[in-house]
């Protein structure tokens, strides 16, 4: 009997080690058939998503764990090889009840009677009918059908979004749409600024992607147009600046053309009226003159108040005419620049109503792309400062330190919104104005090395109308500097001094 | 004792068991679960209680038994003005030839092997404990002097669940000393027309005597031979512990309906029950099915319900058949 239940007892062992390598595949397949399923109706149902990774790792975690206790818990014995065959077999508990007798009592003939029976049963028995080693049908039905869905489940296409683009899976644009990429597309290539042409071409290739979510193409088209209007503005700021040079330089006859087209806010044409002003000293420009101009900072407003004096003397008619050449020079790069700002804001509008169009197509209500579009309106508790579309509400002023630390925080606290009690101030560390900060770096750095470090500057990045009022204060701020510099009986700037005392010792005899 | 003997006395309790299944059958038609439960309530050494509607056989079975049986039977037709004397006995006082007066107990009905107590719950109190107490003593007290009765010692008690008006239903101490409590149900349309053809013609089936008081005794012996493994008393112990509102183990169902649960008799009863359905289905062993077969005979008398059992018309069948469900055998 022993023997028989000895290798029943084996044939569990076997099945249920198969049972459980099957049951951990089918884990491994239903996280296999949660990964895709999640990868298939991604965009269909993202507000799902969460929901149903969170009950796969739940199913997965107690699978894992009631396998684990049934493993350790439930050792296959001989008491459970017999009763195992007892149920197989129909035999009531015999062999059972026969094990039960053997290990606890033997004395009477009943028993002995029982176990004689129990072992002529055990031999009548055929393990390998009785307890094949296999998995049962409804695993095996249950595996069929599993692996059938999880076919299926994997070679279906990702779902679209939106029913529009179910019933245009091929491309991810409508012939307008298309078109109105095709329009920006020719206007980027017209304009000459790489930072944002880039922005603009990554929003259109994510426009064209078609599994693109409506999520990530109003971000990219929200970026996009971010970036255009920081040219819009900057072309804005640039129109002012010149308008402010016009009525500083408008004091200068010889400039008075100058000036007018600097009022305008036309810099091509400003550029003509220097360029006829400077016409005569033209030719003497050296490129000496030109590298000492270099040297001073490029600023225009002392480029134009070179160009304009009229000198009599050798040195200060060549500085001059230098001096006209370089603001001509800045002034055609100016104009180039407002061309391109003239186009990618014409770009703009096209970037506007791709945007609507998106934004029509999205299954996110209004109000929640209202919410998605809108910049956190929190002030930063560093530096008490609000980002707003467009740039940073700059409040440090509003910004306070208490001398000590008050009873109710350490950090920062607003004031109470609503009650008579007193507003608390708004805290934060201690920093020094934006505007000194950015001031301080203008007046150090080249203009062009200005612009690259500004554009990593977190500041500058999202401060365009702050940068462009920088810029105009930089300009009176650069002259003054360089006036200070200068000594009043030789009016050469300490900086340039070594320079042009260079220039004048290495000048032959005849040409002195 | 050889296991050959074990087998063969096995076998021979079998065989007297199938005999006189089979020849009661010949007259009761169905209720063959009552015939093998009346049987081992015999065998068993209990006393069985018969619950049916009027006209369904009760007593034909218990007198169709008797007359199968080798045995002394008495009828007993309880009645609110029976007395325990007219049971079990009275002493009475006899003259001698030469006039010398002594008192001579002349027993009563009782003193039989095969009592049919019928509508027990018709007698009084006092009359039903007069019986009662003899079920469970073996034996009678009267005059002073104990006389103890003839085994096998067998009573057959019906009882009619209808016209309740003018009896006195018996208390649950006393519905405890029956082994079980069988239920009669109306038979079926196939078993009525057998009933028709058995009964309305010129001559009834008549049935033999085929076993006798010896044989009855030596298969009572047998019956409390069987071993039984301790796995299958300690489910029988469960079973038991589960009608106990109060118990760990007691289910919903008992924790609802149940004041008190089943007695230590109880269990005795699932024991030996289970012992005679082990013999009868040729094993030398009680297997839970054995046990399980039985409960609800041996306890659904035992429970003592709450009003809102009653009210909800739940009977203690509901709960053994609760408990059943719940409780698991031995896995191992």
């Amino acid at each position: 009997m022993l023997r028989a239940l000895g290798e029943i007892q084996r044939r569990l062992r076997l099945n249920r080690t198969l049972h459980e390598s099957a049951l951990l595949l089918g884990m491994v397949a239903v996280g296999v058939f949660v990964w895709r399923a999640l990868h298939v109706l991604g965009g269909r149902l993202p507000a799902a998503s969460a929901a149903v990774v969170l009950a796969a790792i739940l199913v997965w975690v107690a699978g894992a764990f009631l396998l684990a206790r049934r493993r350790l818990r439930s050792g296959v014995g001989l008491g459970t090889a017999a009763a195992a065959a007892d149920e197989r077999a129909r035999l009531k508990d015999e062999l059972k009840t026969a094990y039960w007798f053997l290990g606890h009592s033997r004395g009477s003939p009943w028993i002995a009677a029982q176990l004689a029976r129990a072992a002529r049963s055990a031999q009548r028995l055929n393990s390998a009918a009785l307890l094949p080693v296999r998995l049962e049908r409804h695993v095996l039905v249950g595996g069929a059908i599993g692996v059938s869905v999880l076919i299926v489940v994997w070679l279906l296409p990702p779902l679209a979004p939106s029913s529009h683009a179910i019933a245009q899976p091929a491309s991810a644009l409508s012939p307008a749409e298309a078109q109105q990429v095709r329009r920006i597309r020719e206007l980027l290539a017209q304009a000459g600024d790489p930072g944002a042409a880039a922005k603009l071409d990554t929003a259109l290739r994510t426009l064209e992607r078609t599994d693109a979510r409506d999520e990530e193409r109003r971000r990219a088209l929200a970026a996009a147009r971010e970036a255009v209007e920081q040219q819009t503005l900057q072309a804005a700021s640039t129109r002012e600046g010149l308008y402010q040079l016009s009525e500083k330089v408008r004091g200068n006859p010889a400039l008075e053309q100058v000036a007018d087209a600097l009022a305008e806010g036309d810099a091509r044409k400003a550029s003509e009226a220097l360029r006829r002003t400077g016409e005569p000293g033209g030719t003497a420009a050296s490129h000496e003159a030109s590298a000492a101009q270099r040297e001073s900072g490029k600023d225009l407003e002392r480029l134009l108040h070179d160009a304009g004096k009229d000198g009599t003397r050798g040195p200060e008619r060549e500085i001059a005419s230098a001096a006209a050449k370089q603001a001509v020079d800045r002034l055609d790069k100016i104009a180039e620049q407002l061309d391109t700002q003239a186009r990618l804001s014409q770009a703009e509008q096209a970037l506007r109503e791709l945007q609507l169009a998106v934004a029509q197509r999205s299954q996110l209500s209004a109000g929640r792309f209202g919410q998605e579009a809108a910049h956190n309106s929190t002030p930063s508790p560093d530096t008490g400062q609000t980002a707003m579309p467009g740039g940073t509400m700059y409040r440090s002023a509003a910004v306070a330190r208490e001398s000590k630390a008050s009873a109710q925080q350490e950090g920062s606290k607003a004031g109470s919104a609503v009650g008579d009690s007193e507003a608390e101030p708004v805290l934060g560390n201690q920093v020094t104005a934006l505007a000194v900060q950015l001031r301080q770096e203008g007046v150090a750095g080249e203009p062009a090395d200005e612009r690259a470090e500004a554009a990593t500057s977190w500041y500058y990045a999202q401060s365009k109308q702050q940068a462009s009022v920088l810029e105009l204060q930089r300009a009176p701020a650069r002259a003054s500097f360089a006036q200070a510099e200068a000594s009043a009986a030789e009016g050469i700037s300490l900086r340039h001094r070594q320079i042009v005392k260079d220039y004048f010792m290495t000048l032959r005899e005849d040409s002195r | 004792m050889s296991t050959a003997t074990v087998d063969s006395q096995v076998e021979t309790f079998r065989d007297n068991f199938r005999i006189v299944r089979d020849e009661v059958s010949r007259v009761i038609v169905g209720n063959e679960e009552n015939i093998v439960g009346i049987m081992t309530c015999l065998l068993a050494r209990g006393h069985v209680l018969l619950e049916g509607i009027p006209g369904i056989g009760k007593t034909k079975l218990v007198q169709t038994l008797a007359d199968v049986l080798h045995l002394k039977f008495s009828r007993i037709q309880f009645t609110p003005d029976l007395m325990p004397g007219d049971i079990i006995g009275t002493t009475v006082v006899r003259e001698t030839e030469v006039g010398r007066k002594f008192l001579e107990f002349q027993p009563g009905p009782i003193f039989a092997n095969l009592v049919l107590a019928d509508e027990i719950n018709r007698a009084t109190p006092k009359t039903q404990s007069a019986l009662l107490e003899a079920m469970q003593e073996n034996s009678v007290s009267a005059g002073g002097q104990t006389h103890p009765l003839q085994q096998p010692f067998f009573v057959l008690a019906t009882m009619n669940p209808l016209e309740m008006e003018g009896t006195y239903l018996l208390p649950e101490a006393q519905l405890d000393r029956f082994f079980f409590k069988l239920r009669l149900g109306f038979p079926s349309a196939e078993g009525l027309s057998e009933i028709l053809d058995r009964t309305t013609r010129q001559r009834e089936p008549q049935v033999e005597r085929v076993l006798g008081q010896g044989q009855i005794l030596d298969m009572r012996e047998t019956v409390r031979s069987v071993p039984v493994a301790r796995p299958v008393q300690e489910y029988a112990i469960r079973l038991t512990l589960a009608t106990h509102p109060e118990s760990e183990l007691a289910t919903e169902l008992t924790k609802r309906f149940v004041r008190f649960g089943s007695s230590p008799r109880g269990t005795q009863a699932l024991i030996l029950g289970g012992k005679v359905n082990a013999l009868v289905s040729d094993r030398l062993y009680v297997a839970s099915d054995d046990i399980r077969a039985v409960a609800r005979d041996a306890l659904r008398h035992r429970l003592l319900l709450n009003f809102d059992a009653e009210a909800e018309g739940i009977d203690g069948d509901a709960i053994v058949e609760d408990i059943l469900q719940r409780i698991p055998p031995p896995s191992e």
